[in-house]
Order: C-alpha cells, then structure tokens, then sequence
C-alpha cells in the first residue's frame, strides 16, 4: 500500500512537470520559428520608452496585442521611420506595415538588461497614429530617474535579476 | 656527496631559467557607428580609436614591468572596426595592426566572445602560462562587457560578456595575484563583484562612468565616480 502511494506521487510529480505552459515568451523562441510561415507583411507599433532602445511592437496581423513582442531594429537595409522626421518621438504610437522578417541573432538592451528580438527592416507603410498599446515591459535594470512608467526590481530581487536577461 | 649537491644546484638554476613566463592580456571592445550616436546626448566614440588608443598606453605600461619572457597579446573585436571602416572610409583594421607592431606586441582579432573566452581559457597552456593581468577597455554597463555596442543595432550590443556567462571562464588561468581592470563604465558597480566570485581574482572596476576623451587611459567622469578597490 505504502508503495501504491509513492509510485502514485511519482506519477503526479513527473505529469506535474510535464505541464509547464507553452509560453510565447518562451526564451528560447528562435528568429526561424518567429518568421515560419511569413506573413504579407507584419503589424508594427512604434513606442518611445523613455532612455530606452527598443523600437516598439511587432506582431503578425491576426495576432492580438498582446502578443506581440517588443523589438529591436535593424536598420541596414532600412531606416526606422523617425530617422527622417527629426526626432525619436515624432512618430510615437504611429502604427506600420512592416515589411521584413527577424534577425537570426536577438540583441541586448542595455538599460534593461534584456535580450531582445531583432526586426530587420526592409521598408514600411505607415497606417498613422493609433491609441497607446499599454503592454508592460520586463522589469528594467536601470530605471530612468524619476521615471515611473518602467517597473523597477527590489533590492533583494536586483541581483539575481542582473543575471536573468532572457 | 659533493657532485650530488652540484648536480642539484644547476637543476635549480636550470629550472629557475626555464620559469614558467605569465601572459598579460588587453582586451579592446569596438566603436560606435557615427550614424546612430550623431544625434545623442552624450555621444559615443566621435573618434573612432577610443579603445585602441588608450589600451596601447597600457600595453606600453606593461611593457615597462613584464618580464622578458613574458607575453603580451593584445586581442580585438574585429567586427566593429570594419563597420566603423566604412562609415569613416579608411581601413581601420591596418592601422590597429601597425599599432600593435609598433609596440611589438601579438594582436589576436575576435569575431565572437566564444573564441575570446576559448583563447583565455587555452589560448596558452594556463598551467605553465597563467594570466599575468587583464585589461578591457570598451563600452560597458554594470553587468557587461559589450564588445559591439551601438554598431550592429542602434545603442544595444549583440557581442558581449555577460556576468551570466562569467563562468564559462575557467578558474585557475589566472597567475596568484593577477590583476584585472575594466576600465569601461559602471563596472566596479556589479561586474567586479561577479568577476571575483567566478574566478576568484579581483577586478578594479569604475563606480559611475569613465571618459576615453582626454588620449590618455580612461578617467573617472562621473560625480563621486571612483575605481574599486
């Protein structure tokens, strides 16, 4: 009987790990699974966060917001938008066709301390301004002073974030 | 008797000549693309040879306090200076070349932080040829080395040394009493720390940022900025 009961809690701990969520934010998700089956074009939402480097939203167009990923840009075959409109926020909240796929390598993000995918630009469409996405941003190692739009990590979590980057 | 204790006695001067030498390592991480820092507020790396010019006051230093037998090798993140190459048209990488020549010493390019982790793990046989000191100079935030940094991508890096990836060094290939220096920003704020815990050395590192602008080795620039003990 005793050990019905330890063969019977073996089984519930190996299904118990078995059940861990497919997140899309899985850190392990690769550029070649982002760009399967590419789309005509992606959904992009530019986004200015104060001191940071990111260029703002990227899903594809039957996805819902919120899931879309928070990206980095490559400009080599194509200037962000707001390059040639004077200013990083000119365009802010501005909603684009993107034409592209991601970058095979992700980047980090300094102020955040994050790794990031990477959207390489090939050439847009701009679809106008569109109401903010409010999606929230990882925890961010470094906080702008005075900025409260970024969460910030406690003291006793600030280390052990320091090495968590994905 | 007596052979026996002349036999012993050129032993020892034979292995004192035949000491092991260290090697002392400098590290330069690469500049800035013009083209992203242009518009900023700081800017970075308006002169391309930050990094370059102030590791060869170093090297030369430790030219000066080496041992004769002793390496010196200085190693490179290649990529950045081709970027820089053709944003400034001229070619970089030989002018890097004819600087380590000029102070004779081994330059080693990198492409990846994998091949500079493989060469200070083995680049020697770490046994015979322990690390001396290490010296980076580059762009850096408290808990990166980032070799490529505004180039690639716009203010973010995609080559680098993380502290997560700290322990792919191995201990024991530094000499007892190494000495190590970032001499980037903000490194004496956590990387230091992790550096020591992960190899055991200590690492003077700079709370607040550092400032290549003056020519010479970096310079404290921030209010109350100071190098960790």
């Amino acid at each position: 009987m005793k050990n019905t009961f330890l063969i019977f809690g073996m089984l519930l701990f190996i299904v118990g790990c078995a059940t861990v969520p497919d997140s899309p934010d899985r850190p392990d998700i690769t550029a070649a699974e982002l760009n399967a089956n590419p789309p005509e074009y992606w959904l992009g939402q530019r986004v200015y966060y104060t001191n940071l480097q990111v260029w703002g939203w990227v899903k594809r167009p039957e996805q819902s917001w919120d899931d879309a990923r928070l990206v980095l840009l490559k400009e080599d075959k194509c200037l962000a938008p707001h390059r040639s409109l004077g200013s990083r926020t000119a365009d802010q909240n501005f909603q684009y066709r993107l034409y592209g796929r991601y970058w095979a390598r992700k980047g980090y993000e300094p102020m955040m301390n994050k790794m990031l995918d990477v959207f390489e630009l090939e050439r847009y469409e701009s679809l106008g301004q569109h109401g903010s996405l409010d999606l929230r941003l990882p925890v961010v190692m470094i906080p702008p002073a005075g900025d409260r739009s970024h969460s910030r990590p406690s003291n006793d979590a600030r280390h052990r974030d320091y090495e968590d980057i994905y | 008797m007596k052979l026996h204790f002349k036999f012993l006695f050129f032993s020892l001067l034979l292995s004192a000549s035949l000491a092991y030498a260290d090697e002392y390592i400098v590290v330069s991480g690469g500049p800035a693309l013009r083209k992203w820092e242009r518009e900023r507020n700081p800017t970075h790396d308006v002169y391309w040879g930050n990094f370059i010019k102030s590791a060869g006051i170093r090297l030369q230093q430790i030219q000066q306090e080496k041992g004769v037998d002793d390496l010196l090798t200085w190693v490179v993140y290649r990529p950045s200076y081709q970027r820089r190459s053709v944003e400034e048209g001229q070619d970089l990488m030989s002018q890097v070349e004819a600087k380590a020549q000029e102070l004779g010493v081994r330059l080693i390019w990198f492409d990846e932080t994998e091949i500079l982790i493989r060469y200070l793990n083995e680049g020697q046989d770490r046994h015979e040829q322990p690390i001396r000191s290490l010296d980076f100079f580059g762009h850096s935030n408290k808990a990166n080395w980032m070799f490529d940094y505004s180039n690639e991508i716009d203010a973010c890096s995609v080559v680098f040394l993380h502290t997560r990836d700290l322990s792919q060094l191995k201990r024991g290939i530094f000499a007892k009493g190494a000495k190590t220096q970032s001499w980037g920003c903000h490194s004496g704020e956590y990387y230091s720390q992790k550096f020591r815990e992960t190899t055991g050395v200590k690492m003077v590192g700079a709370i607040g940022k550092t400032d290549y602008s003056s020519g010479a080795l970096p310079f404290l620039s921030s209010k109350n900025g100071k190098w960790t003990n």
